[in-house]
């Protein structure tokens, strides 16, 4: 899978969970970049990811990700092994 | 059966100040319970406990940054997480996913002063939201 396709994917998601068709996911996004999401959102968020692309995050990996470039990077990463 | 493998054990209040929480409990017929500063957690928690209400566990920040931040982002308190004591906190989670619920683990075990050094373990459910187990002894 791209970074493309993950992108877009993504875009879907945040899309779902902030209620906001307008947010398109960019590998730079941040927290602070969207309305409404705060730490409650961002397990929401996780939890729509570990969904839709089949995997399954530490609470460590979690507390790790700084950006959404770095949430696709760990999905490709687990999809690899 | 999930129900004989938790016990509900309180509500998690964030506040960013405490005192109107607690005037309210007071209110309310509440009494006051242990009250900490937990230094993993970073925040000031407080139990208050009533005869025939579910005890409440009051949590405001010590010091900016802190853990609450983003729960008490845009407000000024929010009954945000579901506690209950585990024997077997592993088997529970399992059974929670065997029922066909997602879960993902937020928080690994830490000692929490509160309960006198209990492990606590924190994961969002699905469709519920923050769940704390209190890791209680077999």
């Amino acid at each position: 899978m791209s970074t493309v396709e993950t992108l877009n994917r993504l875009t879907d998601i945040i899309r779902n969970i902030f209620d906001d068709d307008d947010l398109v996911a960019v590998p730079e996004m941040t927290a602070k970049d969207v309305d409404g999401w705060d730490s409650l959102s961002n397990l929401r968020l996780i939890m729509a990811v570990e969904k839709e692309f089949k995997v399954k995050f530490s609470a460590a990996e979690v507390g790790k990700l700084k950006n959404l470039g770095e949430l696709a990077e760990m999905i490709a990463m687990k999809h690899q092994h | 059966m999930l129900a004989n493998s938790i016990q509900f054990h309180h509500f998690g209040l964030a506040v960013r100040e405490p005192g109107e929480a607690f005037r309210y409990l007071s209110l309310l017929g509440y009494t006051e319970g242990r009250e900490e500063y937990d230094p993993l957690q970073r925040v000031n928690v407080a139990m208050r406990h009533h005869t025939s209400m579910p005890d409440v566990e009051v949590i405001w920040p010590q010091e900016k940054p802190s853990p609450i931040d983003g729960i008490l982002k845009g407000r000024d308190s929010m009954i945000y997480h579901l506690c209950y004591s585990a024997p077997d906190p592993q088997a529970a989670l399992a059974e929670l996913e065997q029922g066909g619920l997602q879960v993902l683990n937020v928080l690994e075990p830490r000692p929490a002063v509160l309960f006198g050094g209990a492990p606590v373990s924190f994961h969002m459910v699905s469709g519920i939201g923050l769940i704390e187990l209190i890791h209680t002894e077999l």
